[in-house]
Formats: C-alpha cells, sequence, structure tokens
C-alpha cells in the first residue's frame, strides 16, 4: 500500500514535470483576421527574430525565434501588408526582438507581460522606415485550463498575438518614408 | 500502520503535488542577450540609470556602479539626467527559498528620445543555483556589452 503511494505521488510528479517542457504554439500566436491593410507596404520582406529561447525539457513555457517567426510571418501574409514573406532579396527586412517576457512563478490566474521591439529596414540603403516598441499582456484563468502549464501557454500565446496584432495595425497605419 | 493512515497520507501526498502541478511553473537558469543590429555602439558614452518604481534602489546602485566600471559616464535617479546617450532600465524579480534573493533580472539599454530598445540582457537563476544581486547585475550588463560589435 506505501508503494502505491509512493508510485501515486511520483506519477503526479512526472506529470508536473513533463508539462513543463510546453512551448508556445506558433498557430496560437498569429493575429486574429481583424488587421487588414488597405495598401501593401511593399512586394517583399524577410524577417528576423532574436532574443527568444526554445523551451526546455524543465523549463516555463517560452517562445522560440523560429515559432516566432513562423506566427510573424503568417500574420503578415493574411494582413496582406506585403506580397510575399521570406523572399530573397527582400525589399525590406524586418527585425522582431523579444526584450522582456515577464511570466508568473506560481498562482491561480496567470498574467503575461510582454515587450517586442519591432523595425523595418529598407535593404537597398539600409534606411530605418519604421520601428516601435510594443508592450502587451495577457490573462488567463482557472476556467480557461486547470493544468497551470496550459494556462502559462496559453497567456504567452495571447501576449504575443495581441503584440503582433498591434504592430500591424501600426504599420498599417504608418506613412513610410521615402 | 494502519491502512486508513496509509490512504490518508498518500491523499495527502497527491493533493500537495496536485496543487503544486496547479500552482506553479517550472525551474530554470539561463542568461541571454541581444542588440539592435543598427545599434552604434561607439555613440554611446553615457547613460543615465531609471529607477524602476517600488524598488529601493539597491538594484539601482548596482547596474550604475557597473556601468561606471565598465567605462560609461553614468547618471542615475533622482540624478538629472544631461541628455545621456543612452537610456537604462530594468526589472528585478526575487524569491523566497530560506532567504530573498534574486531569480530574474532584465536590463534594457534604450534610446532615450523615443524609449526604442537598443539592447537587452536577461538572466533567470532559480534557488539551488542562485547568484547575489551583484553576481546578477555583473552577468547581464556583461553580455549584453558581449553583443558589441
Amino acid at each position: 500500500m506505501a508503494r502505491l503511494g509512493i508510485l501515486a505521488a511520483c506519477a503526479v510528479l512526472l506529470a508536473l514535470l513533463g508539462g513543463c517542457a510546453s512551448p508556445a504554439d506558433r498557430a496560437a500566436m498569429e493575429a486574429g483576421p481583424v488587421v487588414r491593410a488597405q495598401v501593401p507596404k511593399g512586394d517583399s520582406v524577410q524577417i528576423t527574430v532574436s532574443g527568444g529561447q526554445a523551451t526546455g525539457a524543465l523549463d516555463p513555457s517560452s517562445i522560440a525565434d523560429a515559432d516566432l517567426k513562423a506566427a510573424v510571418e503568417a500574420s503578415i501574409l493574411k494582413a496582406g501588408l506585403f506580397g510575399s514573406v521570406s523572399r530573397i532579396p527582400a525589399d525590406y527586412t524586418l527585425y522582431v526582438r523579444i526584450i522582456e517576457l515577464q511570466r508568473p512563478l506560481m498562482g491561480g490566474n496567470f498574467t503575461v507581460k510582454l515587450e517586442l521591439a519591432w523595425q523595418l529596414i529598407r535593404v537597398s540603403d539600409q534606411k530605418i522606415m519604421f520601428r516601435t516598441s510594443i508592450r502587451s499582456s495577457h490573462r488567463t484563468t482557472m476556467s480557461e485550463s486547470f493544468a497551470a502549464v496550459t494556462r502559462l501557454k496559453m497567456a504567452v500565446e495571447g501576449a504575443v498575438k495581441e503584440n503582433i496584432e498591434t504592430f500591424l495595425k501600426e504599420l498599417s497605419a504608418a506613412q513610410l518614408p521615402d | 500502520m494502519n491502512i486508513a493512515t496509509l490512504i490518508s497520507r498518500t491523499t495527502w501526498v497527491a493533493a500537495l503535488c496536485a496543487l503544486t502541478l496547479l500552482n506553479t511553473g517550472c525551474a530554470v537558469n539561463r542568461a541571454t542577450a541581444s542588440s539592435d543590429p543598427t545599434m552604434n555602439w561607439s555613440s554611446i558614452k553615457s547613460v543615465h540609470v531609471a529607477q524602476l518604481p517600488g524598488e529601493d534602489g539597491s538594484t539601482k546602485k548596482l547596474i550604475a556602479e557597473k556601468f561606471r566600471a565598465k567605462g560609461f559616464v553614468v547618471t542615475a535617479d533622482p540624478e538629472v539626467a544631461a541628455q545621456p546617450d543612452a537610456l537604462v532600465t530594468y526589472v528585478d524579480k526575487w524569491m523566497w527559498d530560506m532567504t530573498m534573493y534574486m531569480i530574474e533580472l532584465t536590463i534594457v539599454v534604450r534610446d532615450p528620445k523615443s524609449n526604442f530598445p537598443l539592447a537587452q540582457g536577461n538572466s533567470y537563476h532559480t534557488s539551488l543555483t542562485r547568484k547575489s544581486p551583484a553576481k546578477m547585475v555583473d552577468e547581464v550588463v556583461d553580455n549584453i556589452l558581449n553583443t558589441r560589435k
């Protein structure tokens, strides 16, 4: 009976540790369909993302550079801001840097705060066409998910999604210099 | 030990594990830094360290001392910033495990006019590999300055 108790405790502990390796999902970070540019900003853009980190076996939910890049690419295409993404050579390079990702360590409701730095550079003359720093946050409650790992993952994804949407709105409304 | 006691203890262990599962994140150690690809480090000679609201100023003082030791002209709140080349902001997070310790520190070097982040560094060390606040500041600032090209 004592062994049964230890096994049960180990099983729960394994579930806890296994759940830690739960990276933010790229599809869940994509901007919604509400953002739509009236006029494309250019023919092509290539996207470079830095400051992210893959989620390790024991890490809390993180944002991998490749996943954020894929989410930004899909969002830009959906918004119609550029004709194509990731084509080289491209007219523009969009640099996205993860500046700050604040995640709670414990609690019932999880609020994640995120700051991303966005910078659009024209490749031909390396001119900075547009740059902005956007802070976003997303809160998930226990009613959305009972498991802390899932709540944290959802909060990270929500903060990224909101950040991308804000960027697309700002860039869509911006008058780029000649 | 009778069966009732054993079941009771097992239930408590399972309940504690479940509580942990529901209310906590996970353990991790990391140290990262990145900077703007267009950033011109040679133009940055002076920095102003802005104090985090609610912080007692001890972390701010350590950051100011570190940048000063690295050769920058440094001012810090509440001193008046005399047109610095960069503004330094930070966020420190503390945890308790027998004693309080700094679990995470993020330092951001910003354009003083637009507040745009030019470079940033982050260190995160949980209890067993905890570092003193001074060591955390050393690690983050060194990693930021190592991004200089």
